[in-house]
């Protein structure tokens, strides 16, 4: 449980401190990106690609983000009319599917961005190696295996106090 | 399909994020279907689904809106529409629903709308001896202006999956926006007339004007986005950008409510309450494209054009269709999904694409106000601390106001074409 809580916390600790970093490189961009477009007019070509893979990498550390926050949508309507015991243990299944398709994903992106054809791709115009946008995928993913890991090992915690899980 | 259909509704039963729900669907759609090749390029399919510049702006507009609220901006528009409509009987009311316009032309997003408000509004409503209820129920009800009146994450992710321009969905949203806007507001003068809602004293007309100075800044954003679009010197993604700059402007230099050092949680909220919306997306496009190698677009679209040929008739069937769907899945979830299913059906109609755009748009957000999974409920029943019976209960005038909305959308495509069209 200690072991968990640490090491989801410092994953969301690095989460919080990448997209602060992220967003505002993102508004940047296309601060620049319509500035000179405009008002200079020639258009920065390198900052809307700048301002579209900060968007992708922010959305998905976020996706992690929001599963350690616990804010992701879900259906609680259902599961709160069941008595205590019973929807612990379906909330326990829920996250075992959860963390399970997490790693899965994690899986599949790991195999994916190991293909030589995808190391070898470059951005149109930054040429940057797009694996580097990729990646956003299997870290992210591993990210959120770790908080849905930790969710499920503090849930398990709290039914075997007898307490209802939130 | 149907293996995948119990797995779904299992997973969602057991509190499993929706977003998740949609993409172990979509991978177990696919494996059913002896497709395991394809399974392998599900995080191809995750990334490519948003790398999108109209997707862009949906973060940009999410900044914006934070920057404004804790810039003070909700507290303004509150004041503002206090001195002008607070004095009439139910004047807490008409506040919440003019306050809440006002500020759906700021923010693109129910959620982040009725989470905003219903801290502010059932507090005072309470205070002034309505019923709690009744205030959470008006401030989710208005909340729904935020995805109709522009700019709007809604029409953004139904411009950006269905082909459609965003620009003239936005414009497209004006009219209906102000109709239940309208709607609410008799609604409310109805409810008010009968209950004998408490009312304030008159503002002066200096008082007014002050209030009036104090909100114009704010309502720089949309005056940007909209004379953008119209002249078409922005993109809706770049006018997004552009809000971003205003906001902080505004929010830094006029009203002198924000501090730098807000910053940093500024700029986390902003990343998860985007990925909120963009999981969501891209867990969707998985789902939506494992239903693609099932053919499941093209058998319901065939479906739909042997039951009629008449598009009114096919309209009401849509709108069926979609508040019953509505009720049951998300409504982000649910534009990724059937966006691609309808807008090819829609020529052999007649229809035109932003007219049914909106339509799809409207009837999602009503069901955000709907139980069992209605966001927009569940935000205002946890804020407002109100039981979910004694909501609905409140809140079931104002569906009823905003499905006739809806009906008048349906069958006059002009409410929603005719500002677009303007512009060409």
């Amino acid at each position: 449980m200690k072991f968990s809580q640490t090491i989801s916390d410092s994953v969301f600790s690095l989460e919080k401190g990448l997209v602060v970093i992220l967003i505002p490189a993102m508004l940047l961009a296309m601060v620049f990106d319509i500035f000179f477009r405009y008002f200079l007019n020639s258009p920065l070509v390198w900052a809307q690609e700048i301002a579209l893979y900060t968007f992708v990498w922010s959305s998905f550390l976020g996706a992690s983000m929001s599963i350690k926050v616990k804010e992701a949508v879900a259906v609680t309507l259902f599961i709160d009319k069941m008595p205590s015991k019973i929807r612990n243990v379906l909330i326990l299944v829920g996250l075992i599917a959860s963390t399970i398709f997490a790693i899965y994903i994690f899986y599949l992106s790991i195999t994916w961005i190991m293909d030589p054809s995808i190391l070898l791709q470059k951005t149109i115009t930054t040429q940057i190696p797009i694996v580097y946008m990729y990646l956003s995928i299997p870290i992210s993913l591993l990210f959120m295996s770790v908080h849905f890991i930790h969710w499920f090992i503090e849930a398990i915690r709290i039914s075997k106090d007898g307490k209802v899980i939130t | 399909m149907t293996m995948t259909l119990v797995i779904f509704a299992i997973l969602l039963f057991v509190r499993v994020p929706i977003a998740i729900v949609l993409g172990v669907s979509g991978i177990i759609l696919l494996f059913v279907n002896g497709n395991e090749d394809m399974i392998m390029n599900t995080p191809q399919r995750l990334f490519s689904s948003l790398e999108s510049y109209s997707l862009l702006a949906i973060p940009l507009f999410m900044l914006a809106g934070e920057i404004m609220n804790s810039g003070g901006i909700t507290k303004r528009l509150i004041d503002f529409a206090q001195k002008f409509v607070g004095h009439f009987r139910g004047g807490l009311a008409y506040v919440n629903i003019v306050a809440n316009t006002f500020l759906a032309s700021i923010i693109g997003s129910a959620a982040a709308q009725i989470a905003m408000m219903t801290k502010v509004m059932v507090p005072a409503m309470e205070k002034e001896g309505y019923k709690r209820e009744f205030g959470a129920a008006t401030t989710a009800a208005a909340g729904m202006l935020g995805p109709i009146i522009p700019p709007s994450m809604l029409f953004i992710i139904y411009g950006a999956t269905s082909g459609s321009s965003i620009g003239d969905m936005f414009l497209a949203g004006i009219i209906p926006g102000i109709l239940i806007s309208v709607a609410f507001i008799l609604l409310v003068a109805y409810i008010g007339y009968k209950q004998s809602f408490p009312s304030k004293m008159k503002a002066s007309w200096k008082e007014r004007g002050k209030s009036s100075l104090q909100v114009i800044p704010a309502l720089l954003v949309p005056g940007v986005l909209i004379w953008g679009i119209i002249t078409g010197v922005f993109t809706p993604t770049e006018s997004a950008g552009i809000a971003c700059v205003i906001a902080l402007i505004v929010s830094y230099f006029f009203y002198r409510d924000f501090r730098l050092k807000e910053l940093p949680g500024i700029m986390i909220n902003t990343a998860i309450s985007t990925a909120i919306v963009t999981l969501l997306i891209a867990m969707a496009s998985v789902l939506g494209w494992a239903m693609t190698f099932e053919r499941v677009p093209q058998t319901i679209a065939e479906w739909m054009t042997t039951i009629t040929s008449n598009p009114i008739v096919f309209l009401i069937l849509v709108n069926i269709l979609l508040l019953l769907l509505g009720m049951v899945v998300e409504g982000i979830a649910l534009i990724i999904i059937l966006t691609p299913i309808f807008v090819p059906i829609l020529p052999s109609f007649g229809i035109d694409p932003i007219h049914f755009g909106v339509l799809i748009c409207l009837n999602v957000t009503i069901g955000i106000l709907t139980p069992p999974v209605g966001s927009g409920l569940f935000l205002a029943t946890s804020l407002g601390k109100v039981s979910i019976e004694s909501f609905v209960k409140a809140v079931w005038p104002f569906v009823v106001a905003a499905i006739i909305v809806l009906l008048l959308v349906t069958f006059i495509p002009q409410l929603t074409l005719w500002i677009p069209s303007l512009i060409e």
